[in-house]
């Protein structure tokens, strides 16, 4: 992974990073997933299925992650997700790069009023 | 590793067994929507809202499903590549594991494998380096030989003829020279002002040995002197200095010379300080102007240095004396044939306007030159890589049957891993997996031989393969080691890979008996029957050349080499600027030799049998019309007193030439028999008179006083040709400027140091600057023959190879057959058939296949033989001896290898053989 990514490699890489966290906890089916993605933030960051669907079957294809059919809650055949030890690797590095990421742009939006207003608004 | 594999192919299986990749997403979709739903439900949205907001959330699910599909079935592609590569590393594991364990079959398959594949490989890199390999020139394609077409056959250009047909090309060829930097030979063709439509570059060149003054010891080299543009038709960079300009050769300029790599790096101790230098020529200075790269011998006649060819008035306007080879270099786009029709139109108008001197000329002939270089040395190389390649053929065939009878071994090991799950195609990929990695180290193997053998063989290879010494193993041979044992590796394991597969684990393990059936016995037959044809193939091939070579060594010669010494020896123009002094040294040179003791007769001739070959000229019988088909071309010799003796050149009739034979003299000749009979047929040819070699109707006519034997001059592969020879005491004039002065000693006696070391005292008396290069007759027939031998003893050796191993695969085959049906014969015997009729059965049985090959291998050798045609001498290339000696060798140890088998299988307790299977 280079250091350096477009916008759009970066928060594609924060979705996979989110997916990964939250299979690192053990499997579960997509349904799952995007619900433990709502609860962990507040219900502040909801993953539109859209995008979900296809980042789960593109870590897939990746070898990141790996499905296999169980039993959903309904009793229904679900498809549940585990991470797979690539996609453990994969998440410390992705961790690591978001990490690299806020340390270079925080001293620069953080000091500021505005930011900080919104940030104690939020708060 | 096991573990992780169990998981990809689980993960695999629920793919492909559940429902298709699209179901299954919309399966997952479909629980997403409806969890959706009952979350917003419990929220309290009544239950079509919150369907439709479920829906909502989805979006365009055509869409979606559609991109997920997309990447499932990149997974599954994915899980499919490491699940293969995974088994692929079990089975290689598995293999070398088996392979290890089986130590003495593995032993005998891969020596039996590697020497096949090593003397392929081996071969193929010098047909690579020697036939295959882009020729050292700037167009190779385009670049000719050109020949005058005298009665269907090639002749050398004459001046006159040359000058003519090239026109401008010859005298003002290319402006620039080569220089040392930049190769002209991209713009030479538009800077010659050419005047045929077909050709660039048209340049003459005529072989001159010259003695070379440099250090301490005069030398003989070989020149080449080349009219302009030649070094533009192979545009080739020198590597030092320049070549020699088109321009400055038509001025005139004669005194330049470019060297030779050889010459320069042998002679000259590679003084890169050379160009610019004066060197001597026959005592004429030279100024070196260049040096040529290593590889520079564009037409094969190792020539070690060129000077400027320039043809004087006289000799342009000569048509009728033949000496001057032509190369050309064809415009783009033109083929040798379009370039061949148009000069032989102009060669015909030159036999018009010429009608005496032009006599019998029919055109030209354009040959590629590369074609022309390498000969007949591609067909003899690539009979020898089929020889080599039926070798292959049958170590494959011993290892497929080394194959079977380790695969009857391993029924019970195979029979267990097909009752775990292993399918019967991922048996068979096991196996060819096995085989593979088996062949692939062969071929390791034999490349490591094949390193060994291709130094052996440029080593021992005679002379006269061009570019031998360029053969190399490199990459292109490489790859072609790796396929060839890729495809021994499937040929030798695919038949019993699919056999072992087929058999079904119940049968197996309950100790069901392997080998009983008819498919069997089918097999058998094949492998028998395919070994013995092709090692007929191969000792047919190796028999033929055998009993050419015994017919080519009880060839009369025509002369007795043995004993006899022979040196070239020519005298530089500035020393004996006339005739007479020429006759002169050389009357005193014999004259000593004749002195010296140990020597038995001494003499000299323009040509000797094995060592030079001289020229030949047109003879016509008197009271014939001068017409072309009257002419009989005869080779010439011009001889001192004493030749025909010293050689032992057997006088027929009449008598040979002695003392009264001088100038002012009745003008008299020898002939040979073949000359005679050509001549006057059976009618008695003393005292006839034929014309020949002189203008002046004078000296023209020549009385036949003597007939001698007829000689194969090129050994005895050669064929008899007609030959005269003519006193060099009535030689004309310009007689000496034929020979450029130089004459070969010819010397017997019992001691070949002492004949050579009589033959240099007694030039040195006369002349200490002149070289001696010594040759003695024996060795030149060895020589002549060498090539032969060498093919003859290349394809001996691969025939008895083919022959040893196909022998032990058919005692193999047989061997184990039997052995499989040990049970069947301990129950034939037990209902009372007697040993001698068991026997009797086996081997009737087994001589059907052996039969069966013969006949095959018969008809194979007879189309196969076809190409050796050119290589025999006295005998066909479908000889009945040859085939039917070669067949009852085969076919008798064939059956001593089927009766040794069967004579063993009898030899058991049927009791033991009924109950232990």
């Amino acid at each position: 992974m280079s250091k350096t990514k477009s916008t759009s490699d970066r928060l594609r890489g924060t979705l996979d990073a989110l997916i990964l966290t939250a299979l690192s906890g053990g499997p579960l089916h997509g349904y799952g997933i995007s619900r433990w993605l709502a609860g962990r933030s507040g219900k502040a960051l909801r993953v539109e299925e859209g995008t979900l669907y296809p980042a789960l079957y593109r870590l897939e294809r990746l070898g990141w992650i790996e499905a296999e059919w169980g039993t959903s809650e309904l009793g229904r055949r679900a498809r549940f997700y585990r991470l797979t030890s690539a996609g453990e690797r994969q998440l410390a590095v992705e961790v690591r790069s978001f990490a690299d990421f806020v340390a270079a742009v925080s001293p620069i939006l953080l000091p500021r009023p505005a930011v900080l207003a919104a940030v104690r608004e939020r708060a | 590793m096991t573990g992780q594999e169990n998981r990809l192919r689980r993960l695999l299986r629920s793919r492909i067994l559940g429902p298709s990749i699209a179901r299954q997403v919309e399966e997952e979709l479909d629980l997403h929507l409806e969890l959706l739903v009952r979350e917003l439900a419990a929220g309290g949205l009544d239950e079509s809202a919150a369907r439709r907001e479920a829906a909502a959330r989805l979006g365009d699910r055509r869409a979606l499903a559609a991109t997920c599909g997309r990447q499932a079935r990149g997974t599954e592609r994915r899980l499919r590549g490491s699940i293969l590569a995974d088994e692929l590393r079990q089975d290689v594991a598995y293999a070398l594991r088996q392979l290890v364990r089986a130590r003495s079959f593995t032993a005998m398959a891969l020596l039996t494998l590697a020497a096949g594949l090593g003397a392929t490989t081996a071969l193929w890199s010098v047909v690579e380096g020697v036939v295959l390999r882009r020729f050292p020139f700037a167009h190779p394609d385009r670049t000719v030989l050109v020949a005058e077409n005298w009665r269907g056959g090639d002749s050398d250009f004459s001046a006159g003829n040359f000058v003519d047909l090239a026109g401008g090309t010859a005298s003002s060829a290319s402006t620039a020279s080569t220089a040392g930097t930049a190769s002209t030979a991209g713009t030479a063709g538009t800077a010659s002002s050419a005047s045929t439509r077909s050709f660039s570059q048209l340049a003459a060149m005529q072989f001159s040995p010259l003695n070379l003054a440099w250090g301490p010891d005069p030398a003989r080299v070989l020149a080449a002197r080349v009219t302009g543009g030649f070094f533009e038709v192979f545009g080739v960079r020198p590597l030092l200095g320049r070549t020699l300009g088109g321009a400055e050769i038509a001025a005139g300029e004669e005194s330049i010379a470019v060297l030779s790599h050889a010459l320069w790096a042998e002679r000259m101790g590679a003084d890169r300080a050379i160009v610019g230098k004066t060197i001597r020529l026959s005592n004429r200075p030279y100024r070196v102007v260049g040096v040529m790269p290593e590889r520079f011998d564009p037409t094969a006649s190792h020539e070690e240095l060129w000077i400027p060819l320039v043809f004087t008035p006289a000799q342009r306007a000569q048509h009728d004396d033949h000496y001057l080879d032509v190369v050309g270099l064809l415009r783009p786009g033109i083929s040798a044939q379009a370039a061949q029709a148009e000069l032989s139109l102009g060669m015909r108008r030159l036999a018009a306007r010429f009608p005496q001197d032009n006599a019998g000329r029919q055109g030209v002939h354009v040959a590629s030159l590369p074609a022309a270089i390498l000969g007949d040395v591609p067909r003899r190389l690539y009979i020898l890589l089929g020889a080599v390649g039926l070798v292959v053929l049958i170590a494959c065939a011993n290892v497929a049957s080394l194959l079977l009878a380790r695969g009857a071994l391993r029924q019970k090991e195979l029979a267990v891993r097909a009752a775990i799950g292993a399918g019967g195609r991922r048996l068979v990929r096991q196996m060819l997996t096995e085989t593979t990695v088996l062949g692939l180290a062969a071929g390791a193997l034999g490349t490591g031989l094949a390193l060994a053998l291709v130094k052996l063989f440029v080593r021992l290879a005679p002379p006269g393969i061009p570019r031998l010494g360029e053969t190399r193993i490199d990459s292109g041979v490489l790859l072609f080691a790796f396929l060839l044992s890729l495809a021994a590796s499937l040929l030798c394991g695919l038949v019993p890979a699919l056999r072992s597969a087929r058999q079904s684990p119940q049968t197996l393990l309950r100790g069901g008996m392997p080998g009983e059936g008819p498919s069997r016995d089918r097999l058998r037959h094949v492998l028998v029957a395919g070994e013995v044809a092709l090692a007929l193939t191969l000792l047919a091939g190796a028999g033929l050349l055998i009993r050419s070579a015994l017919h080519l060594e009880r060839l009369p010669l025509g002369f007795d080499p043995a004993g006899v010494l022979t040196a070239r020896v020519g005298l530089p123009e500035s020393g004996y600027p006339q005739p007479r002094a020429v006759e002169e040294a050389f009357e005193q040179i014999v004259a000593r030799l004749g002195q010296r003791p140990g020597i038995r007769a001494a003499s000299a001739g323009s040509g000797v049998p094995l060592a030079d070959h001289g020229g030949s000229n047109g003879l016509l019988p008197e009271g014939r019309a001068f017409s072309p088909e009257n002419l009989i071309d005869a080779t010439f010799h011009l001889v001192m007193p004493g030749f025909l003796e010293t050689l032992r050149i057997p006088l027929l009739s009449g008598r040979t030439f002695d003392a009264a034979d001088r100038a002012g003299g009745d003008r008299v000749m020898v002939v040979s028999r073949a000359l005679a009979r050509r001549a006057w047929g059976d009618a008695d040819p003393i005292g006839k008179r034929i014309a020949c070699c002189e203008d002046a109707a004078a000296s023209r006519l020549k009385t036949v006083i003597g007939v001698v034997g007829d000689v194969r001059t090129s050994g005895p592969a050669s064929a008899v040709r007609p030959e005269f020879y003519l006193p060099m005491a009535q030689a004309p004039q310009e007689g000496w400027k034929w020979l450029q002065r130089t004459l070969n000693l010819v010397v017997r006696g019992d001691s070949p140091t002492a004949l050579a070391a009589a033959l240099r005292g007694a030039v040195h008396e006369i002349d200490p600057t002149l070289p001696v290069p010594v040759v003695a007759l024996a060795d030149a027939l060895r020589r002549s023959l060498a090539e032969q031998r060498f093919h003859t003893a290349l394809l001996l050796g691969l025939g008895l190879l083919g022959f040893l191993l196909a022998t032990v695969g058919i005692y193999g085959v047989i061997a184990y057959f039997a052995s499989q049906r040990t049970r069947e014969i301990g129950i034939r015997m037990a209902l009372g058939a007697s040993r001698a009729r068991i026997v009797r059965h086996l081997a009737i049985e087994g001589c059907l296949p052996l039969a069966a090959g013969l006949l095959l291998g018969t008809a194979a050798a007879l189309a196969a033989t076809r190409w050796l045609e050119g290589s025999l001498y006295g005998v066909t290339a479908t000889d009945p001896l040859t085939f039917a000696a070669v067949a009852a060798m085969l076919g008798g140890t064939g059956w001593l290898a089927i009766l040794l088998p069967a004579l063993r299988a009898t030899r058991i307790d049927p009791k033991q053989a009924i109950q232990g299977g």
